[in-house]
Parts: C-alpha cells; structure tokens; sequence
C-alpha cells in the first residue's frame, strides 16, 4: 500500500477513475478532451528548456514537457579510432531513469524502453547524419572525439522519447569542443583550452508521440494515459519530410488515422522551430 | 547511412581498446607542455598556501548562494531541489509504505536511502554508500519516526552537477522535501560542511577546496567537518569528521551558528509551502461550502 498515491475518494470523478479507468478515459476521449488537464487530443504540453547549465560538461540541456523532466550532459573524450571506420569519431548515447522516475514501471519494462529509445537516438542522430561522425575526427586515424551523451530522467510523466530527442538536439548545438592540433616541434598533439568551435549539428529533427487507446489517437499521452495505452506511435519530423515513423504495440490503426497522425505532427515542426531557435539564442 | 549494427559494432572496438589502460590517451596529456601541471588543484594548492582569498573571491566563513524550489518532481510525495553555488541536487521522498517481507514488528519506521549520481557529474565517486548513511543518520532524529510502525519512507537524492558541499546539500533538500511531503517532524534540519586547513576554517568549500584539504596530510590540521544541526530542538544530529584537527571541539561552534542561518533560509521556504497549502484548504472548504448552498 502506498499512502502517497491515494487519493481522496469524496468526489465522484475519483470513484469513476478508480473503479472503470477504461471507461473514464474513453468517456473523456468521446467528448473531444482529455482527463486531468482538459486537453484537446492533438494538443501538446507546454515545452521548456534550457542549455549550459551544467558547467563541467561540454554540452548540456534541460527540456521540460509538461511534468516530464529530462536533462542532457556530453562529456568529451579523445581515443583512436575503430578499424574499420579510420575517419569516424563516436557519439555515444546512453539513456536512464532515475529513482525519482515512478517505481511502478517495472524493471522488465524500464530496460526494454530505454533500449528502444537509444535505436531510435541512434537511428535518428547518427544514421541521419544530424551529427556527422566525420567530423568529431581530429586526425585519420590516430585520434578522434569520443562524445559521451547521457540522457537522464528526471521526473516521468510520458513523453520521454520527444524529450530525449529534444533534449539530445539541444546539447548537441550547444556543445562547444576544444581545438587540438598537431605540433611538430613537439611531435604530438596539443590542446588549445582557450580556443573552443561549436559542433556542427544538422536541423532539429521533433518527435512527436501518439498514444493509441481502442479508436482513439491522441498526442503526447501522460503517464496515465500511457499505462492505458495499447500501442504507441512516433513520428519524426524534420523539415517538412518524414524521417522516422515507428509503431510499438500490437492495436492495429487505420491508415487515415496514420496520415492523420502525421499531418499534425508536420504542422508543429513549425512552431517548435522557433522554440528551439529561441532557446538556444538566450543562452 | 550507417545502420544500428555498424554503431555498436564501432562502439564495442573502442571501449574494447579504452579497456587498455597502455593505449587509452585522455585529455590531460594533450595539453600544452608549459601548463601541464597547473591543474585545478594545483592553482588551489597554491592558493592556501599564500593563503590567499577563495577562487570565488568569498571569504572564508561565506556560504554560496542557494537556491530552493519545492515540488520538483510531480509524482513523488515530497521533493526538492537545491543549487548551493554550482551544486545541483534533486531530492524526492516515497512512501511511507510498508516493508516488503518482515518478519518482525518494528517500532520505528526505517529510513530508505539512495543516491545516485550523473553520468556527467564530476568524476562518479564511490562514497556513495557512505553518503546514504550519512543522510539516514541525520535525518533519523527529525522525523516522528514512533508514527510509522513497520513502515519505510524512502528517500533518493540525484546529484546533477557537483562542485562541492554535496552532502550537505542533499541533507537540507531532504529535510525540505519531509516538510514538502507532510510527515511529521521534530524540526527542519540544516547542514554544512567545513573544510579546515592549518587554521583557516573554510565554510562550504568547493570541489577542489574539498579534495585539497582531505589529501594534504602534513598540514597541523586539515580534514572535512560536516555537521547537522536542528535548531528548533537545538540538537546536533549528525556530526561528522575527517581527517586531523588539533581542537576538533573549537569546530562545533562556527558551524552551528552557520547552520541556524542556513536553518532561517529552510524555514522561509517550509512557510511559504505551509501558507500555500492553508489557501488551498480555504479554497476548496468554500468551495465546497457554495456547492451545498446550491443543492438547497
């Protein structure tokens, strides 16, 4: 038993909740809006961020979506290449929960998203080429930039995988990496600390997220309604083209409802642009 | 496009190669020859040595700057998040909820405690072990533990960025984050740590303030100083130290009193929570006061 979680029972809307979660949700999805904070369906949280707050990292961000709290640190690393890959430094993502993240997704579940979320990033970040891996090499083959990128979780309240593309974007621009050079007279390479380049880093590629509960597609599904869910929907825009689109769980969905789904997530790259561009001036 | 395979196949070669301690190279050897030994802690080495002022130019009994917001994370029953100076740290508290298990009734209720570091804080150290007692122990006291026979609150403190003072940070957060959650408590705790050098008295040291004065043995006294302190009991409850002090008892004094001012800074925020929470009370009492004049 949990005392935190129990709520007061004296009002109807609570009792419904608690005995039919089904039916309260598709009651309210019937209606056009959402349970909780009266959404719309295809209506976004509000989204927050920030970058360099974290003075020791060479990169990092802090997005907020609604309650959802992800923050992104890069460290950077020099080491010698792969083999195979003699002009190819590395970026390394790796995502995490902490404790503070709700503790009745099980540990199954956690270790299975995670492990999908860093496909996607990887997918997304390095098969897409937003960051080119050619340009973290400082020489071909003898030493290239190893990027450590840890997404960490904070507070989960759903749409983690928008705010960890977000948040990775977000670090990625705002990393800046010392310059090194090779110096004959001393035979190897020094590093400039003063001398500090952005990395180049592609479009904002957004993430939008739908959950599909029985005829219902709605966007950026919280907590509660992601525990309800059968099946959830990603689609990564970037300008104006479709990059990624991917579909967990097994509840089939019309196609008109996909196009759908990816219409609205279009028309958001728009003004999500702007938000980002905005961030990142202020810093 | 590289596909998934490619990168994990890369990524496996080159922490195979970092396993290597021969053939890794970090960024350290990389700098330029001239400055190689000035390191941070070499500048700060220097700096007590001439005893000069603080990098941050305070002096030496300031405390940094805090910043306290309460209600951080959403779906915790209390939660806090404090910044002293660079010093990041989310504290949250779960519970009380019953203890998976037992076999024997236990009066008191058990205090759970985890901390868990960033990836990318600074150099993941081990004591976190050490840590969590630390805070178990000072926070045992405050709590009306008698209150929650065989039960558990659980208490899990992330550490964003440290630049020093970590513990005591997540203490006062935590004490914080017990009001935040409305368990009963004796009092709000507050904490500091003192880095002590020859016989200066460093108040709330930093990260290379407080790696310095662990390491450097052949000083006459040197070591870390943490205290706890609940003002409203006026009791002390976790007092803790490292290293050699030639009159370890002269300490106690200039950190309690710290401590009450920390303890003044807590308090205005537990006030400004308490406040908050009797408005909503009124709120919904009329509230519900005008729906039942309705229904007559």
């Amino acid at each position: 038993m949990d005392l935190a979680a129990e709520p007061c029972f004296n009002q109807p809307e609570e009792v419904c909740k608690k005995i039919n979660p089904k039916k309260y949700l598709k009651d309210h999805l019937s209606q056009g809006v959402r349970p909780k904070d009266n959404r719309r369906l295809f209506s976004y949280r509000s989204v927050v961020g920030n970058v360099n707050f974290i003075k020791n990292c060479c990169g990092s961000s802090i997005v907020k979506i609604g309650s959802t709290t992800v923050i992104c640190g890069i460290k950077n690393e020099v080491t010698s290449p792969s083999k195979r890959f003699q002009n190819k430094g590395l970026l390394d993502i790796d995502c995490k929960l902490s404790d503070h993240c709700n503790v009745s997704l099980n540990h199954k579940n956690r270790v299975v998203l995670l492990k999908q979320c860093v496909s996607l990033l990887q997918k997304l970040f390095i098969g897409l080429k937003i960051v080119d891996l050619e340009s973290l090499c400082i020489a071909k083959g003898e030493l290239v930039w190893l990027l450590k990128a840890d997404i960490v979780c904070l507070d989960y309240d759903g749409g983690f995988w928008d705010a960890a593309v977000m948040a990775l974007h977000l670090a990625l621009s705002s990393t800046k990496l010392p310059v090194i050079e090779y110096s004959p007279e001393n035979e190897r390479f020094v590093l400039q600390e003063n001398t500090l380049v952005d990395l180049p880093v592609g479009k904002f590629p957004l993430a939008t997220s739908f959950g599909v509960f029985q005829d219902f597609v709605f966007t950026d599904p919280s907590f509660e309604e992601e525990q309800l869910c059968s099946s959830f929907f990603v689609v990564v825009v970037q300008d104006n083209a479709v990059k990624i689109t991917q579909k967990r769980g097994g509840y089939p969905i019309s196609d008109v409802k996909l196009m759908e789904c990816i219409n609205v997530a279009a028309s958001r790259y728009k003004i999500m642009e702007d938000v980002i561009r905005a961030i990142l001036e202020n810093r | 496009m590289i596909d998934n395979e490619e990168i994990e196949d890369m990524l496996r070669e080159i922490r195979k190669n970092e396993k290597d301690a021969g053939k890794r190279i970090s960024l350290a050897d990389l700098a330029p020859q001239g400055q190689k030994s000035v390191s941070l802690y070499e500048r700060k080495k220097r700096e007590m040595a001439n005893r000069r002022g603080r990098t941050d130019g305070r002096k030496d009994d300031d405390h940094r700057p805090m910043f306290i917001q309460l209600g951080t994370v959403s779906d915790a029953r209390g939660s806090c998040y404090v910044e002293i100076g660079d010093t990041k740290v989310v504290v949250s508290i779960r519970g009380p909820k019953e203890i998976p298990n037992l076999k024997e009734y236990t009066e008191m209720c058990e205090i759970e405690c985890l901390i868990e570091y960033a990836p990318f804080a600074n150099s993941p150290t081990t004591n976190e072990g050490y840590m969590c007692h630390a805070v178990r122990q000072a926070l045992e006291p405050a709590i009306c533990r008698h209150e929650f026979p065989n039960f558990q609150i659980a208490v899990s403190a992330f550490v964003i960025e440290d630049r020093g003072s970590v513990l005591s940070a997540i203490i006062n957060g935590a004490s914080l984050a017990l009001t935040h959650a409305r368990l009963p408590c004796f009092g709000i705790v507050s904490s500091v740590i003192a880095a002590v050098c020859d016989d200066r008295i460093l108040m709330d040291p930093e990260y290379e303030e407080e790696a310095y004065c662990q390491a450097a043995g052949k000083a006459d006294s040197c070591g870390l100083v943490t205290l706890s302190y609940m003002p409203d009991m006026e009791q002390i409850t976790f007092y803790e130290q490292n290293g050699y002090l030639a009159e370890p008892l002269k300490m106690v004094e200039p950190l309690v009193k710290k401590c009450q001012e920390i303890h003044k800074i807590c308090i205005q925020h537990a006030l400004k929570e308490a406040k908050s929470s009797v408005n909503v009370l009124a709120a919904t009492q009329d509230a519900t006061n005008s729906v039942k004049s309705l229904k007559v």
